[in-house]
């Protein structure tokens, strides 16, 4: 399962301040500790609001507003695409990260090729069967 | 309480996938066996279960939980009164680890973990070992999977897999397969045998060869996760990179290729706007990293190129046939196989119309290695459809479906065969081809 991983604004990085050089050594380290365990699919950081923009659809009709957003705690600062086995395993990971004063947030990706529903009763059943079947062949 | 409890066990369970292939990495380099070392990493585990739900997770539980097993090491070397000299480098270690632990226990690890990981890899897949037995004990291994979870992804009974898995590691031992990773001519054939191992895992996710499901996309996951590690793990293999770009590019279809009530959807029937244009990227960037690489492109990098081929086409018109006629004809010649020459054999029949490709698939129909493939009258059935002789596409579907395991594949080639006999009856009628 995919996990998107939401890193949150604040005064710094809505105002452009990069990381310190401390900072960028640990998260470059911590990243390649999430590609060797083949778990980061994506991740990227991204620029204050102030270089972004908002379209608003409202009644059919469309408005641009140009940032900066207010709301620093509401805005995204960057984000992961982690493929990991479950929430708990994202929340592990997550907990590795060198952040000291944030909140981060962890949100399941919807699958669309997760045959949960496909997989009927019946259809659950006879492949305990063939599991049977098959076990006992060896 | 209890549901803290289970909570704490939902998190042990985590760091366990997370932990489990360096611990044993790390405690085979010491040990030098890995079932000794599974057992005691398995030792480590039992403490975090017992300890952890009251005491809480620690900081950094890797470290703990390497630090317990190094313990359990001692023990065990006492236990089994291993020589002086061995018992001294033990004692060594764990020094050296407790000092470390002050500063930080998890970075004096890290250095030699890479390698040991690698090691790890090339011992559980071993030649000496058989495929199945391969593909079982990376997944406990290096996947962090149990016996029960393999035997759930594989639709064997978990005794099969324990067993198998009991079996493969006496081999190793057996065998004194040394916990190396391999240098000069033995590298190529080993690193091939791992590979082999990955993409069995991967195939068998893609298209389950039994049972009800058409695709176990957990497996393709698995495999994938292990393709990625390993390329970070020898990153100087161009087939490694060949082999990560196929899965990528072959997962990229996995939603396309089912349709709405499981039944399989072939390439060029699949809607390419669902196919998974994040993986095709990474897919695509495996590839250049094979080639930027250099030297002859070996079988993966080769079908990752073919992949390529379809992932860079956004309508199935626009494929480039001829180029993979090409590549088909590479391949054939670097890893020459009957069914390498069944694929080439559906590229002509694209680039140069179904008569060039069926005369390609008579030539293989005496071939004993393909006498129980499914996939060679399934595509005769095709040509042959092509070719507006549906009396013997028909019976082609049906032999198809009588060779394949997978119960979703059996009902569409079923379908097909149905179709050509329905078809065949329209044209004998009052009205022949009337299009429909």
């Amino acid at each position: 399962m995919r996990f998107m991983v939401l890193v949150k604004a604040d005064k710094n990085s809505e105002a452009g301040v990069l990381p310190d050089t401390k900072m960028l050594a640990d998260m470059g380290k911590y990243n390649e500790e999430l590609v060797t365990a083949g778990v980061m699919l994506a991740g990227e950081g991204l620029q204050p609001s102030s270089k972004g923009a908002r379209v608003r659809f409202s009644a059919g009709k469309k408005t641009v507003i140009d940032g900066p957003f207010t709301e620093a705690k509401e805005l995204v600062a960057g984000f992961w695409l982690w493929q990991v086995k479950s929430k708990e395993e994202a929340i592990e990971w997550l907990k590795r990260a060198p952040f000291e004063e944030t909140e981060v947030e962890i949100r399941q990706v919807f699958e669309t090729d997760d045959f949960g529903e496909v997989l009927t009763p019946e259809l659950r059943e006879q492949e305990e069967r063939l599991r049977k079947q098959v076990g006992e062949k060896k | 309480m209890a549901v803290a409890a289970t909570e704490t066990h939902r998190t042990i369970d985590a760091i366990w996938r997370i932990e489990s292939a360096k611990l044993v990495a790390g405690l085979t380099r010491v040990v030098r066996d890995i079932g000794v070392a599974e057992d005691l990493a398995h030792d480590a585990l039992v403490a975090a279960l017992e300890q952890w739900p009251d005491s809480g997770v620690p900081n950094n539980p890797g470290a703990w939980l390497m630090a317990t097993a190094k313990h359990r090491a001692i023990d065990h070397f006492r236990r089994h009164a291993m020589l002086e000299r061995k018992h001294a480098e033990m004692g060594y270690e764990l020094e050296a680890d407790q000092r470390a632990a002050v500063a930080d226990v998890e970075a004096a690890l890290d250095d030699d973990v890479g390698d040991d990981l690698l090691r790890l890899m090339f011992t559980a897949c071993h030649p000496v070992l058989s495929a199945e037995a391969r593909v079982a004990l990376t997944l406990r291994l290096l996947g962090g999977m149990t016996t029960d979870e393999i035997a759930r992804a594989f639709l064997v009974s978990e005794s099969t897999i324990a067993q198998r898995i009991v079996r493969a590691k006496r081999t190793l031992a057996d065998k004194r397969v040394p916990f190396e990773v391999p240098r000069g001519a033995d590298r190529v054939e080993r690193l091939s045998s791992v590979l082999e191992a990955i993409y069995l895992i991967f195939n068998e996710g893609y298209t389950a060869t039994a049972g009800g499901d058409w695709m176990r996309p957990a497996l393709c996951e698995d495999a994938l996760r292990l393709g990625r590690i390993l390329a970070e793990l020898a990153p100087t293999e161009p087939e490694v990179h060949g082999l990560v770009a196929l899965m990528e590019i072959q997962a990229s279809r996995a939603r396309a290729r089912v349709g709405p009530s499981g039944e399989p959807i072939v390439l060029l029937e699949q809607n390419r706007a669902t196919w998974d244009q994040l993986l095709i990227h990474r897919g695509l960037a495996a590839l250049a990293r094979a080639e930027k690489l250099g030297g002859p492109r070996g079988p993966y990098q080769l079908q990752a190129s073919i992949a390529a081929c379809h992932a860079r086409a956004r309508r199935s018109e626009e494929t480039d046939w001829p180029g993979i006629v090409r590549l088909y004809d590479e391949l054939a010649e670097r890893a020459p196989s009957p069914i390498v020459d069944l694929n080439r054999a559906v590229a002509v029949a694209m680039a140069y119309g179904p008569a060039a490709g069926l005369d390609l698939v008579d030539r293989l129909r005496s071939e004993p290695s393909l006498q129980q493939y499914h996939y060679l009258p399934s595509v005769r059935g095709d040509l042959l459809v092509k070719l507006g002789r549906l009396d013997e596409a028909g019976q082609e579907f049906e032999r198809a479906a009588s060779l394949t395991r997978n119960t979703r594949e059996r009902s569409l080639l079923l379908d097909r065969a149905k179709a050509c006999r329905t078809a065949r009856g329209a044209d004998e009628g009052p009205r022949p081809n009337e299009e429909g």
